[in-house]
């Protein structure tokens, strides 16, 4: 666990990253309340070796790494509950019932299901994140480092959120395709039954999105929450993908109505929509935390220079 | 050095160097690290961190002319106790150590 998806990146550049960072370990392991407070000293105590003169380098070799802070920390706290685990354990959970659901219970009970569970995730720590990263602020970098247009969306978002469209309209447009030319398609193509060969088309695009999928909740545990939404729209896509590819490898092709198919690949679609509308959901929250930060941040910096002004 | 008794001993300096006086978290940090340059910062925040949560010592916030305003850390009679009990614990070790004529 420690070497590899959950590792810190190696060079910190600025505070803030440090902080939120930090802020992202720590909110597996400790009460809301209490990253708050630990983050806060934390920024104290780094401004004024900041205002030393300290590089970051040093300040990191200094107070060790977010990661090896949390170790401590943790060590320290006989009474902070493993969280993480606990959280490992709920997406086993999940992850099991959804693949028993896959194979035993009726059509689209584990869709809801994992969707269900990514929401649900989403409204506990989102906001907790969002909170973090607005208060000690690694979102301008995200930002601005990586993005186009003027810093207004990073460009793995951009991707992501591209990409994910053309890679299910190209699978509708299969489905479709297959529907309306249903009476004269081969029986076979080549070896393979025609269902599953185009079973097996659809599969490449699934393991596309499954990619994208990974890399968005790959971005958003290390990066910045603001790629959850892109997580939320990759697995409606996946979904999608994978429902239409199991109708086509279950069902005898040239036995189907046209008309069922259509129906069918409707609801797959419907799959889709519900992702895309959780996703603008998050979207909307995140903003909303932002915008609110924003707010205040003018506030207080307004505050601070009327004092000098004093 | 074995980590449990390494921790006492820190322990015991951090409670010894508040009972002298409040002290702000980052010079309490900062002073110990003097004495102690191998052990990181970071493990000092979370010692004194557990001393507040044990009620060993309480903090307050105190204002500072320019910036935000700090949190200060004071020993309290809970924490004078248990200083005097490692106290005790330790002198009774380096007795122990001299007897043994180590």
């Amino acid at each position: 666990m420690k070497q590899n998806l959950f590792q810190e990146k190696t060079a910190i550049t600025s505070k803030s990253e440090y902080l939120s960072a930090l802020g992202r370990r720590l909110t597996w392991h400790f009460p809301f309340p209490q990253v708050l407070e630990i983050l806060a000293d934390y920024q104290e105590y780094l401004s004024i070796d900041h205002e030393q003169g300290a590089t970051m380098e040093t300040i990191v070799a200094q107070w060790g790494s977010p990661a090896s802070v949390a170790d401590k920390l943790l060590e320290e706290s006989p009474e902070a509950k493993p969280r993480f685990y606990k959280h490992l354990a709920f997406w086993l959970c999940v992850f099991l019932v959804a693949l028993y659901s896959y194979f035993y219970v009726t059509y689209g009970a584990y869709i809801f299901l994992v969707i269900n569970s990514f929401s649900l995730f989403g409204f506990f720590h989102l906001g907790k994140l969002a909170n973090i990263e607005a208060k000690f602020a690694a979102r301008d970098k995200v930002r601005k480092e990586n993005s186009i247009f003027k810093g207004a969306i990073p460009r793995p978002l951009l991707i992501i959120h591209c990409a994910l469209p053309v890679f299910v309209l190209l699978v509708e447009r299969l489905a479709r395709y297959v529907i309306k030319h249903v009476d004269v398609l081969p029986k076979h193509i080549g070896p393979l039954q025609t269902g599953y060969a185009i079973g097996y088309i659809s599969c490449l695009f699934q393991i596309l999105v499954l990619l994208l999928l990974i890399w968005a909740i790959f971005m958003t545990i290390r990066t910045s929450v603001h790629y959850f939404p892109a997580a939320v729209h990759a697995l409606g896509a996946l979904l999608f993908i994978m429902e239409t590819r199991g109708i086509f490898s279950s069902m005898d092709l040239s036995a189907a109505t046209g008309d069922t198919l259509l129906y069918i690949c409707a609801q797959c679609l419907a799959i889709y929509g519900l992702g895309i509308a959780l996703a603008f959901f998050f979207q909307m929250l995140l903003s909303m935390y932002a915008s609110k930060d924003d707010a205040k941040n003018q506030s207080t910096q307004g505050q601070s220079s009327s004092q000098d002004n004093v | 050095m074995d980590a449990q008794l390494k921790k006492g001993i820190l322990e015991m300096c951090i409670l010894y160097y508040i009972e002298k006086g409040t002290m702000y978290g980052y010079d309490i940090i900062q002073n110990m690290h003097n004495y102690f340059p191998e052990v990181s910062e970071s493990t000092f925040y979370a010692i004194l961190r557990r001393l507040h949560k044990e009620g060993a010592a309480t903090t307050f916030k105190g204002e500072v002319s320019k910036g935000p305003s700090r949190i200060y850390y004071k020993i309290t009679e809970e924490g004078r106790t248990q200083l005097e009990q490692l106290r005790t614990d330790w002198k009774d070790l380096q007795n122990i150590i001299t007897e043994m004529g180590i």
